[in-house]
């Protein structure tokens, strides 16, 4: 689907490092108002994708734009970052370092109060040199820092890390307003189900290229689903044949897991219906699965 | 950018003021112990020196056992040289190769600031540290000579000297910030300064001791800091500011340069 003026662009960007594969040919674009992920394991090419639309690497071939402009033309108070692998100015206190982030930005940081209430940033922590915080603290001033000044685009490169399950769920809900006052959000992990639960759509990127590009819902349902058969007894087991491209993942006693594409779903069901199931479960494909795919599409392609 | 250099000055002020503490402490020794040396069994000693050492204490080793002569040479002392020069190759690489290698860097660059405004502020910062020590050693020498009667001592020469001074050190700093602006670790920036710094040092000295090396000397940035020769003749020479200022210039701009240009990936 073509969407206008998209706010976020890439075109066929690749980045060499010496001999080293940054990113081939990655081309995306995110629209106004979307939540945006950007997937693939440690060393993948995120990172280097990020690099090139914050202008810090040159492609040596395609372009980026934020707001239909190369990265050096934007208003760059219209933008809130949170770099990957968090490093941040170590001598200063909290409150130094988000004092000197808001005066480069050029805005006022009227959402700094809300985001340090919420992050259970107090005064003291914000007094103490930013050396003696924790990872987890760090990580969620380095969040601060980002939306104090209420930026129009996020660009975030696994936001998350180091923060603790609780601080975890309070960045989600945050996302989920941030959806609904139309910031748009470019979000970087590792974590699928951190990408499942919060964008709206998702690029899975594998050594330096692009392998999918799609709505959440879209590849979820172009996935594999894992099914949990339990027969009632031996014979009916021996007797279920699973139709042609459903794979039997592993039979334990009557128990019987198969992967089963979706358009394979009717099929099998029917298949099931002639026999005697005494208990049978659909597991939600979760992103790992998806991610897991295309991978060992890749492998197998091979 | 104004914010930006208010950060390095507040974080810098200070480290800047031990260099300063130390610097001031070693002139007053060497003031002390000027006043406790016989001038008259020395002369004949300083004429026998070995032509090594005489040109390690500079083209008029005569003048050393003068008043003028020696605070003169506190200025090029080579504690006082590796103290000054430690601060401009310590903060210009730690302020970009550093930035880059600690990876703090990026908080500033997705920013409002622009990389040749951060090269400008650190390049302004090293000019205001520079100027800072060179004119504590300038004041620290009017007040030791008021205090000890250490004879009349021209200030305005000694003004030349803090001054060429300041533009041998700003040269070797702005050598020190093209090298953190083009590498991605600050050791390697403050090896490569120090490398050069050392190599200078080195050609000024050959320069000296040899006129078979004389040709070195327009090549070496302390070929044109001659604090005893300045004070000998109560004045300095324009070129002595104009080429060290033109190497600190020029390295500044192409740090400018190599910075806006380079891939900033670690």
């Amino acid at each position: 689907m073509t969407r206008p003026d998209p706010i976020i662009e890439a075109t066929q960007l690749t980045k060499w490092y010496g001999r080293r594969r940054g990113i081939e040919n990655v081309t995306l674009a995110v629209a106004a108002g979307e939540i945006f992920g950007f997937l693939g394991p440690n060393g993948a090419g995120k990172t280097t994708t990020i690099r090139c639309l914050l202008g810090l690497v040159r492609p040596q071939r395609g372009q980026s734009r934020l707001f239909g402009k190369p990265f050096h033309r934007i208003d760059r108070a219209r933008l809130g970052v949170v770099p990957g692998e968090l490093s941040l100015f170590e001598r200063m206190t909290g409150a130094q370092l988000l004092d000197y982030l808001a005066a480069l930005t050029g805005r006022r940081p009227t959402e700094r109060a809300d985001l340090l209430a919420r992050f259970a940033l107090g005064s003291g922590d914000l007094a103490k040199p930013i050396r003696h915080y924790s990872r987890g603290m760090k990580q969620k001033l380095g969040i601060v820092q980002a939306l104090q000044h209420a930026p129009e685009v996020l660009i975030l490169d696994e936001p998350t890390e180091g923060l603790d399950p609780l601080m975890q769920q309070e960045f989600y809900a945050l996302l989920g307003e941030l959806r609904g006052r139309g910031r748009t959000v470019f979000l970087s992990s590792h974590l699928l189900w951190e990408v499942e639960r919060t964008c709206d759509r998702v690029a899975i990127i594998r050594e330096g290229q692009l392998v999918a590009l799609e709505r959440i819902d879209t590849l979820r349902a172009r996935s594999v689903r894992r099914v949990e058969v339990q027969f009632a007894g031996a014979a009916e087991l021996s007797r279920f044949t699973p139709p042609a491209g459903v794979v039997v993942e592993q039979i334990h006693g009557v128990r019987l897991t198969l992967r089963v594409p979706v358009p394979k779903i009717g099929a099998v069901l029917a298949a099931l219906a002639a026999r005697a199931v005494s208990d049978l479960a659909w597991e939600r494909p979760s992103l790992e699965d998806v991610f897991l795919g295309y991978y060992r599409e890749g492998a197998d392609g091979r | 950018m104004g914010v930006e250099f208010a950060r390095r000055l507040r974080f810098t002020a200070r480290a800047l003021a031990v260099y300063a503490a130390a610097a001031l402490l070693f002139q007053y020794l060497l003031v002390l112990v000027f006043r406790t040396l016989d001038l008259g069994a020395l002369g004949p000693v300083m004429e026998i020196l070995p032509p090594g050492l005489r040109a390690l204490l500079g083209a008029q080793a005569a003048e050393l056992l003068s008043p003028r002569g020696f605070l003169a040479v506190v200025f090029a002392h080579p504690v006082m040289l590796v103290l000054s020069v430690a601060f401009g190759i310590a903060f210009a690489s730690g302020a970009l190769a550093g930035e880059i290698e600690r990876r703090s860097i990026a908080l500033l660059l997705v920013r409002r600031v622009t990389r040749p405004q951060i090269v400008g502020g650190v390049a302004l910062m090293l000019l205001l540290g520079s100027a800072f020590l060179m004119a504590l050693l300038w004041m620290g020498t009017a007040v030791w000579t008021t205090v000890y009667d250490l004879g009349p001592v021209s200030l305005t020469a000694f003004a030349w000297v803090a001054g060429t001074g300041l533009a041998v050190l700003w040269a070797l700093g702005g050598v020190a910030l093209l090298a953190s602006a083009a590498t991605s670790e600050g050791g390697r920036a403050a090896g490569v300064a120090a490398a050069f710094a050392i190599a200078a040092y080195v050609g000024n000295y050959l320069a000296n001791l040899s006129s078979q090396w004389r040709w070195l000397k327009p090549y070496s940035v302390f070929g044109y800091w001659d604090p005893q020769e300045i004070v000998r003749r109560g004045t300095g020479q324009w070129t002595d500011l104009y080429v060290p200022l033109a190497v600190a210039a020029s390295a500044v701009i192409l740090a400018a340069i190599v910075f806006s240009r380079r891939d900033i990936a670690v």
